[in-house]
């Protein structure tokens, strides 16, 4: 595995967990929705999930085909691996 | 609206995941306190300690059917 693969699926794997953070916080919020310590936990997730986003779509193109982020020149989601090319 | 049927090959039940549990009717009641780093919560399959299986079974379940379950029945 080379190294740009290598950093790219160490970048995956932590917007993943923190992708499945924010989903179970979620689901936590849905019954318990006045729990102010959930609220800003999942907020602070939220917030921690947009930069790793953001930062992994300025380096690698987008995680998402359209209307999330920006695509540079030339049109950078076809140069991306699919899922099953990433070695986790 | 179109009358042609579609058929689907049917999947023997259990044939991909014959040990999986595919729902779950209850879990306990939570009150958040700790929750898992989330590469932990990842590969836990939940960032609740107190939803990490097995948990206690509700109060309720009489107890011939805990022991059941605990027996895989």
């Amino acid at each position: 595995m080379n190294k740009k693969i290598s950093q790219q699926a160490k970048m995956l794997r932590e917007i993943m967990s923190y992708h499945f953070k924010a989903v179970d916080l979620t689901l936590y919020l849905d019954t318990h929705p006045s729990d102010v310590k959930a609220l800003a936990e999942y907020n602070h997730t939220t917030q921690i999930l947009n930069n790793l986003t953001a930062a992994y779509e300025q380096c690698y193109g987008p995680l998402t085909v359209f209307g999330s982020a920006m695509s540079q020149y030339p049109w950078r989601w076809i140069e991306e691996p699919w899922p099953w090319q990433v070695e986790f | 609206m179109s009358s042609r049927k579609i058929f689907y090959p049917v999947e023997p039940i259990g044939a991909c995941f014959p040990d999986a549990r595919l729902a779950q009717a209850w879990t306990p009641y939570q009150c958040i306190g700790m929750i898992f780093d989330p590469a932990v919560g990842l590969l836990e399959g939940t960032i609740y300690p107190e939803l990490v299986r097995p948990y206690e079974p509700h109060p309720h379940i009489p107890d011939e059917i805990v022991q059941r379950r605990m027996l895989g029945l």
